[in-house]
């Protein structure tokens, strides 16, 4: 299983890897939820702030970039659809194609929003171990009241940790369908299903061994919590990050 | 003194099939056993048990003379289950961090959690790839891992389900050589295979399981000759009327 995604930790001592887990975390949110509010000067900030993380991670950008291809893809859909569908001043006459100026000005604010959140969390995910990313969830659940912080962080962790496992059941389906000349079906709906029901089928067997492997090895709702610490740098980040996006939202 | 008493075990699935059909079996501390049989025999099935991962319709499996029923978090330590496909036992984002999940688990000291990593991986020679993601180890080395990963437990047993399945020599040499290290170390071997060529001759115990009973048991001398009337090929020496050699050589 050679084959993994930009959504996979990767080892390193970059800047990124070394802050704390926790504030790696308040800053993914504060940024994602700015993103969501942001206009364009915000937009270029955060951007900066994402190309930023890009260079440090600079053995990776490819990485990241070529497990986008498909998402971009989508971008272009959406963005598309959003040009077509807004009402405003046409960009060009013609009926089968009515681009408007509002449309396209709100289709690439959203996909360039879309895209620095997706962004962020590969970031995020390849720089975080997933007991780090457990520990730091298990501590902020904590506080609320009738969560099990333990259980609950369990499983996000887990999603993030199969989620290459899964990419690679899917890649394995279809290299098996398209070696019984799958591509031959245009429809785009029988191939899906030809793809869902193995990979369901595939995907609650791995969950079932995946309980008991946890299971054989002890997993319960106490362990050993790992020592998190964060240093002046760590909180110099979460100020400069905050200030930014303060920036950003105040009028 | 036997660490595994297995008395009158039957278990029923939930969809009505029997599993195992009053399997009885005592396994020595320290000794190598192997189960063997066809598919559907219910190698798997009685492994299972030996953990608690399936518990007992009828009968009862004691381990270290504790019962496994009433005892599971105990029977999880004492019995290291490695399971058939390592990529689903592997949880932890590096080789280091897969390891320290079953120690963590069992709420120990942060240094002894390091301790007992740092051991499971120089006992499986993987200290070097401590930082790598275990996903893109080599099929020997994640299996190599997985028994790592149970081996950071301290358990007394270890139970391994197929743990050459899918492997290509070199593969196989490196878990074979690492289950034989770990049994010098008088760990207790329980392994299943359904080819019984490659580990015939380092077993001291083998058992043939058929339509979930024990069919025979016994030495290998004893059982080799008798595999074929059961589904299992005989080794290719002991075909020839010659005495069976190891795979590592």
């Amino acid at each position: 299983m050679a084959h993994l995604t930009g959504f996979s930790y990767y080892h390193g001592n970059t800047l990124l890897h070394r802050i704390d887990i926790r504030i790696k975390l308040l800053s993914f949110i504060l940024l994602t939820l700015t993103t969501l509010a942001a206009d364009t000067p915000g937009l270029l900030l955060i951007s900066s702030m994402a190309s930023a993380a890009l260079v440090i991670l600079k053995d990776r950008i490819f990485r990241i970039f070529y497990e986008l291809r498909f998402f971009m893809i989508f971008l272009i859909f959406i963005f598309i659809i959003q040009s077509i569908s807004t009402p405003g001043s046409s960009l060009f006459q013609h009926r089968l194609i009515p681009f408007t100026w509002e449309g396209i000005d709100l289709g690439s604010r959203l996909i360039w929003r879309m895209l620095l959140i997706v962004l962020f969390s590969m970031v995020l995910v390849s720089t975080s171990t997933a007991s780090e990313t457990k520990e730091a969830l298990k501590r902020f659940f904590r506080p609320v009241p009738f969560i099990p912080e333990e259980r609950l962080a369990m499983m996000i962790t887990l999603m993030i940790r199969f989620i290459p496992v899964i990419l690679e059941q899917i890649h394995e389906i279809q290299d098996a369908q398209r070696a019984r000349c799958v591509e031959k079906k245009k429809n785009p709906f029988y191939r899906i299903k030809y793809l869902a029901i193995p990979l369901f089928r595939e995907l609650f067997e791995s969950a079932g061994e995946l309980s008991e492997a946890l299971e054989s090895r002890c997993f319960s709702e106490k362990s050993t919590p790992i020592t998190l610490s964060s240093s002046r740098i760590d909180w110099l980040i979460l100020a400069f990050v905050l200030s930014g996006c303060l920036v950003i939202l105040l009028p | 003194m036997h660490i595994i008493k297995i008395q009158n075990l039957s278990h029923r699935f939930s969809g009505g099939s029997l599993g195992l059909d009053n399997v009885n079996l005592n396994i020595r501390e320290g000794s190598f056993t192997v189960i063997t049989g066809e598919n559907g025999s219910g190698k798997t099935t009685l492994l299972k048990h030996l953990n608690g991962l399936l518990l007992p319709t009828s009968g009862s499996v004691t381990i270290a003379g504790k019962s496994v029923s009433t005892n599971l978090i105990e029977s999880r330590q004492l019995v290291g289950f490695v399971f058939q496909n390592p990529d689903l036992q592997i949880i932890g984002e590096t080789v280091f961090e897969d390891v320290a999940f079953g120690p963590r688990n069992l709420c120990l000291h942060p240094q002894e959690v390091q301790r007992r990593v740092h051991e499971a991986l120089s006992d499986l020679n993987l200290l070097a790839m401590a930082d790598r993601r275990p996903h893109l180890l080599s099929g020997g080395e994640k299996r190599r891992l997985a028994i790592a990963g149970v081996l950071a437990m301290n358990p007394r047993v270890l139970a391994l389900d197929e743990p050459f399945s899918s492997l290509d020599y070199p593969g196989f040499k490196q878990v074979l050589e690492q289950i034989l290290a770990l049994h010098r170390k008088r760990h207790t071997i329980v392994l299943t295979s359904h080819d019984i060529e490659k580990v015939a001759v380092h077993a001291e115990h083998l058992v043939i399981m058929k339509n979930g009973k024990v069919a025979l048991e016994g030495p290998p001398d004893h059982v080799i000759p008798e595999l074929e009337h059961f589904g299992v090929r005989k080794p290719c020496p002991s075909r020839w009327g010659k005495p069976l050699e190891s795979w590592l050589t």
